[in-house]
């Protein structure tokens, strides 16, 4: 029997729903619309390469941090200081629902 | 509730009524400080942790705010706030318990003018710094120019300390209010519209920002924050935060769900304030990132040049190490001391000690010593010039290069410690200076 669905929450800090797959972000990769980048460290350059991505989950950071910041310009769904996150792995199928604040492993 | 009417109720709240207002932070110590904000004559404290000031880590070397980190940010345990080395609870929860959000919700503008006074003063600096400007290409100017940045960054972080903590408490409160009169789901599609950087009418109106347009404001200021990496400074236009529809809704949902009129005044002055203060915020920050940055990049350069190591090794270095290892460079290519024997001279180093070097010792080659002795005058007949740490125009060294004619310089304290054997030096014994070719 397959695991159910757990359900994943932070705070948002730019609203909107999308579905994709759990990209770890790394330095000067091109994300595409079906990447959610999972930011486990302050991304402080090249951030035009997230302009694409679908959405932002961090671990970490507040309303005011640097990846809020990139997440409202570039319009992208965010959450951060995302708890209960540790089952996103690389390449997990995700539902981030960030105006209702959920991520769904799909 | 028509568009009219909610703008009549904002009309309502003259922004510029209040008495001007004074900050004062107490400089970076090598300790935990406290920023003491004064106000009217009441002091606001506010713990802030040491800035850690090496390696440096600035955003130039892409590497994180480690101070900002600790500032504002949290990991997931503790959301929304900080602890520092010592474990105490600061930054929101300080700012918070002192109760200087409800105080500035009251006197939203003494807000907007604190934060505004603060991003004057980093302008202050960026300018004090660009002053400089034209000596950061210069390798000899280095250690000058990097000593000149860590005194200025120390000023511009108290600043940005008191703009980080006061905004970013202003915003949490924001949202913890919105949170307490509606659905999250309504609190998440219009919080964030107040983090995107716009402006209020009132604020503009008020005069504390400015709306002058670049060339290149097609592009928002994220985007322009990510491509240059030349010194610049611009103003973007902002979005008029009034032309949402997401205002008008939240505030016919609040007046529909019978909000008390205390509670209207604080929304109204956290809607005033709010994006206000996010503009300035970014202000100070931009001002960093886009002037203070490239420049510290360009005498980082300059600096890896002259000591011939990489700019991701000097990162790892301490920056007063950085300053102390260009000076000594700088030093040991211009000694200067007292002229003792006319001429110049240009050859290869050798140190002497005694009497002992003379096998080593090449015709023509720049006799270094402490100080001669008669036991060196064979040396010093087949010497290009003499260079010693003492001495004077009486002494040995003196008297001797006059005889045979060559140039000589005496008391330059240092010229057997900075220079090295084989180093090719100038000798110039009419101006009493060393300088290596």
């Amino acid at each position: 029997m397959h695991n159910t669905s757990s359900i994943i929450t932070g705070t948002c800090v730019s609203p909107g729903k999308v579905s994709g797959t759990i990209r770890v972000y790394q330095k000067d990769v091109q994300y595409v619309k079906d990447d959610i980048v999972l930011l486990n460290e302050w991304v402080t350059t090249n951030v035009a390469y997230l302009k694409d991505a679908g959405g932002l989950i961090s671990f970490r950071g507040g309303i005011t941090c640097h990846a809020s910041i990139i997440a409202r310009e570039y319009g992208l769904p965010c959450l951060v200081a995302v708890a209960g996150g540790e089952c996103l792995k690389e390449g997990a199928r995700v539902t981030l629902d960030a105006t209702n604040e959920i991520i769904d492993i799909v | 509730m028509t568009r009219a009417q909610i703008a009549d109720i904002i009309s309502r709240r003259p922004i510029d009524q209040m008495e001007t207002i004074t900050t004062v932070c107490r400089p970076a110590e090598k300790s935990n400080t406290i920023l003491v904000t004064e106000i009217e004559g009441k002091k606001w404290y506010c713990e802030r942790p040491r800035y850690e000031w090496s390696p440096l880590d600035r955003s130039f070397f892409e590497k994180p705010f480690v101070a900002e980190e600790r500032l504002l940010y949290s990991n997931i345990a503790e959301p929304m706030g900080v602890f520092d080395a010592r474990g105490l609870w600061w930054a929101r929860e300080e700012m918070s318990s002192i109760g200087l959000v409800p105080y500035f919700l009251k006197n939203p503008a003494l807000y907007l003018r604190m934060m505004a006074r603060h991003t004057a003063n980093v302008s202050l600096i960026v300018s004090a710094i660009q002053k400089r400007a034209e000596t950061f290409n210069d390798p000899r100017k280095a250690a000058d120019n990097l000593g000149e940045f860590i005194v200025h960054y120390e000023r511009m972080y108290d600043s940005f300390a008191t703009i980080f903590m006061a905004f970013d408490e202003l915003a949490f409160q924001f949202r913890q209010f919105l949170l307490a009169h509606c659905a999250k789901a309504q609190v998440n599609t219009y919080f964030p519209l107040f983090m995107s950087g716009e402006a209020t009418k009132e604020a503009l109106a008020a005069g504390y920002l400015d709306s002058e347009e670049p060339a290149e404001s097609a592009l928002s200021r994220g985007v322009l924050y990510a491509m240059y990496r030349t010194p610049r400074l611009f103003y973007a236009q902002p979005k008029f935060f009034h032309s949402f529809d997401d205002d008008g809704a939240t505030m016919r949902h609040l007046i529909d769900n019978g909000i008390s009129d205390e509670n209207l005044e604080r929304f109204l002055a956290f809607r005033t304030i709010v994006p206000a203060g996010f503009q300035i915020n970014e202000e100070s920050q931009y001002m960093e990132s886009m002037i203070l940055s490239p420049h510290l990049g360009i005498v980082m350069r300059a600096a890896s040049a002259t000591l011939g190591r990489s700019i991701d090794e000097l990162t790892e270095m301490r920056v007063e190490d950085i300053i102390h290892e260009l000076r000594k460079k700088a030093s040991r290519t211009f000694l200067t001391g007292i002229p003792a024997s006319q001429g110049v001279a240009r050859g290869k180093v050798k140190i002497v000690h005694g009497v002992q070097d003379e096998e080593l010792f090449c015709d023509g080659d720049i006799l270094v010593t402490r100080i001669t002795n008669p036991t060196m005058v064979s040396m010093m007949a087949r010497a290009g010039a003499i260079v010693c740490d003492i001495g004077s125009i009486t002494s040995h060294p003196s008297i001797v290069s006059r005889e045979l004619g060559i140039p000589c310089v005496v008391a330059t304290e240092k010229a057997t410690d900075l220079l090295a054997d084989g180093d090719e030096v100038i000798v110039d014994g009419d101006r009493g200076t060393v300088s290596l070719v």
